[in-house]
């Protein structure tokens, strides 16, 4: 076995994880929205582009938007109907985002070539794979949303070695991927074997937290069953064991250098012979080289104290989320809504968003308050569990110090944005928040020394 | 014995200071650079408040840009006509007359006029919160009120008001600009100080739109165009937006009188004074 498996990772914090609220709820299939409203960046990379205009007819299945390069994924129409606008409407992120409205006709018609049984496809040539994986725009869907086609692409020189399947779901609340690895473990464990063929990798190992007993014994057995060299691997419950990189340490005791280490970056988890993909993008592409089934539909968990009968959802990309919020019933004194789990995931103002590749949860909570935030006491909580072995504290500084130039130096591009910095914040800092801002302030630094040195 | 080391130790040392020395001195000689002494001159009676108003990286950068790139002696915000003059005097031109700007905010929409959509809950700036949706105000033109501006102005002449919507004045701005650049929603605009009154909305939805966020949004009903002194408002293309023509008229009293929203607002000495309190 190459490397030891510590099962953890250093850093983390012990958030209550609240997965009581929905996880004895089996996924049931949310209601057929009238009207679907689909981003075309729904991904890392460049947005798709529009293929369809106003009246067109789609099916379902069907290209509505073509990837723009290489790191970028293509979008399907969710549903068969007819396309009402191409416009730009509120998005996840907090900036307006073109989006494909089609209306429903409630027929489900499959574009050609989707949908049939699975065939055999042991014999497929990995490129081959890859190309269908591509044409499905299967992105990451813990969250990340990286195009899946990019990660199985790598090059020769990093030979892969160990397929890593994500079933940790540790942010606190979601339970949908613990859902799918209980109700069709099958679709996952196939899928993953796809994945570990196409990159030619040893092992295959799952990776799921200790708090999902149900879980594990489902996909050990079943492993048994179908495929018998996979390993399932039980880890310690601590957050963020479900990141990327905390994933291929706990598992493999192999570190992913920093983005931009000096001279030879930037560094992916292909460089240390890992890859890792999430449980419901194993099941996705399962559907995508065996039926052609484009990535139109995720599970979606809709929790938390403020609705009031917590569910496990099936729903199409695009669908808005306040057809989930009202099958979930709202309680009238919720008072936030986060878009992903409490740690990572995006408070939004209103209920006017579809759902996205990327959406494992919508979280509805009562009794949220403003937190006063106050300055710094230089206690380093946040140093301390930082997985990432940065400083937030400096950052968060000098974020609000405006120090845009500094901020590099102290290795900001490192931060995951897991959000332990902010939950341990005695002070109620929003770390997080300044770290991503000074991030993007950055980015319009390197920008524009870009467009300079070309000129 | 220990008499005669320090005295070595005295003499040692002289020499090779004395040897230093003389190596500094023709250094001092031979690799001197030399400064135009009318950069010297200009950058010693600059403000040197670096408040980049003049677009150069602070005052000594300034200072250069006169002498080696020819800029303009004027640009010195904070310095006015005065500093131009002896600016320009150093560099033996004629300043010319400038009219004196200052930078007030282009909007009234208090909470009790345009309500917060949802609870802000981060990093007290400007720009973190007009990059979430838009930022929590109903209008997602008018001012948030957490002070980019207030921050960035160098001599302390915004004050917060209602709301943090900030107030200024006018006696402290020097029309440097430092907020025109630090607001994110391009509230911060500059107005010649002799002028009395400045439509104080930025809203360029249309009037349904616009009347439906804010209570003194500007619906763009051009009544003031058509009603108002001739020439003294034109409708800005695509904006929605009347634009004030200050070399037409410089005040106009009845403003508030033909506007329909009340979106003018007029300079008075007592708004001023109760700001600087």
């Amino acid at each position: 076995m190459a490397g030891s498996m510590p099962c953890t990772f250093p850093g983390g914090v012990h958030p209550k994880d609240c997965k009581e609220f929905s996880r004895e709820f089996p996924i049931e299939v949310a209601p057929a929205p009238g009207k679907v409203r689909v981003p075309l960046a729904q991904h890392i990379g460049a947005p798709a582009k529009a293929v369809v205009a106003k009246k067109d007819e789609v099916k379902k299945g069907q290209v509505i938007g073509e990837p723009q390069g290489f790191v970028s994924a293509a979008i399907h129409s969710p549903v068969s109907g007819k396309v009402v606008e191409v416009k730009e409407h509120p998005h996840i992120f907090g900036r307006p985002t073109l989006c494909v409205v089609i209306e429903n006709d409630g027929n489900e018609e499959w574009a050609e070539g989707m949908g049939g049984d699975p065939e055999d496809v042991s014999a497929l040539e990995p490129k081959e794979i890859i190309d269908r994986v591509a044409a499905a725009g299967i992105v990451g869907m813990g969250g990340a949303t990286f195009p899946t086609h990019v990660k199985l692409s790598s090059p020769k020189e990093y030979p892969i070695e160990i397929a890593i399947i994500n079933g940790v779901e540790c942010e606190p609340f979601l339970t949908s991927d613990h859902r799918l690895m209980l109700e069709e473990p099958e679709r996952v464990l196939r899928g993953a074997e796809i994945l570990r063929r196409t990159v030619n990798a040893k092992r295959l190992v799952i990776g799921i937290e200790a708090n999902k007993p149900d879980a594990i014994g489902k996909m050990r057995d079943t492993a048994k069953e179908i495929l018998p060299d996979a390993e399932v691997v039980e880890l310690h419950v601590k957050y963020p064991q479900g990141a990327e990189k905390q994933l291929i340490y706990a598992l493999t005791g192999r570190e992913v250098p920093a983005p931009r280490a000096p001279k030879f970056g930037p560094y992916f988890p292909m460089h240390v012979g890992a890859l890792v993909q999430n449980v419901g993008t194993a099941a996705a592409v399962y559907d995508a080289v065996t039926r052609r089934i484009p990535l139109i539909e995720r599970i979606v968990t809709v929790t938390g104290t403020g609705v009031e009968s917590p569910k496990n959802f099936r729903a199409k990309i695009g669908t808005p989320i306040e057809a989930l919020l009202e099958a979930a019933k709202v309680r009238p004194e919720a008072n936030k809504l986060i878009l992903g789990g409490p740690m990572m995931g995006l408070a939004q103002g209103s209920p006017d968003i579809p759902v996205n590749k990327g959406m494992s949860g919508v979280l509805v909570l009562t009794g949220a308050r403003p937190d006063v935030s106050r300055a710094c006491i230089r206690c380093g909580k946040c140093v301390d569990v930082c997985s990432q072995a940065i400083m937030p504290q400096t950052l968060s500084i000098l974020a609000e110090a405006e120090r845009f130039d500094l901020v590099e130096g102290y290795d900001i591009d490192n931060c995951i944005l897991c959000g332990s910095c902010s939950y341990v914040c005695p002070s109620k800092r929003p770390i997080v928040h300044l770290i991503e801002w000074a991030r993007g302030a950055l980015g319009a630094i390197r920008r524009k020394k870009a467009e300079e040195q070309k000129v | 014995m220990a008499a005669h080391s320090i005295i070595l130790t005295l003499i040692a040392a002289g020499i090779i200071g004395a040897a230093f020395g003389m190596i500094l001195a023709a250094a001092s000689v031979k690799l001197r650079v030399y400064v135009d002494p009318r950069i010297t001159a200009i950058n010693e009676i600059l403000p040197g408040a670096n408040c980049g108003g003049c677009g150069s990286p602070g005052c000594s950068g300034y200072a250069a840009a006169v002498v080696k790139e020819g800029a303009s002696p004027d640009l010195c915000a904070p310095g006015g006509a005065e500093l131009a003059c002896i600016v320009a005097e150093i560099m033996g031109q004629v300043a010319q007359e400038k009219e004196r700007m200052i930078a007030v905010c282009h909007c009234q929409g208090t909470r009790a006029r345009s309500p917060d959509r949802w609870t802000y809950d981060g990093p007290v700036t400007c720009s973190t919160a007009h990059s979430l949706h838009g930022g929590p105000k109903t209008c997602i033109y008018g001012c948030l009120g957490y002070g980019d501006c207030v921050k960035a102005c160098p001599f302390n002449a915004l004050v917060p008001g209602i709301d943090g919507i900030p107030v200024t004045i006018p006696e402290r701005c020097t029309g440097c600009g430092a907020c025109v650049r630090a607001c994110p929603r391009m509230l911060m605009r500059m107005i010649p100080d002799k002028v009395g009154f400045y439509l104080a909305c930025m809203n360029r939805e249309k009037a349904k739109a616009a009347k439906s966020v804010c209570k003194v949004a500007c619906t763009a009903c051009k009544l003031c165009v058509k009603k108002g002194p001739e020439g003294g408002n034109v409708m800005v293309e695509g904006a929605n937006l009347p634009e004030i023509q200050y070399g037409v008229i410089t005040d106009w009293p009845e403003a508030n009188e033909i506007c329909p929203q009340n979106c003018y607002v007029f300079r008075t000495a007592e708004a001023a004074s109760a700001a600087a309190s």
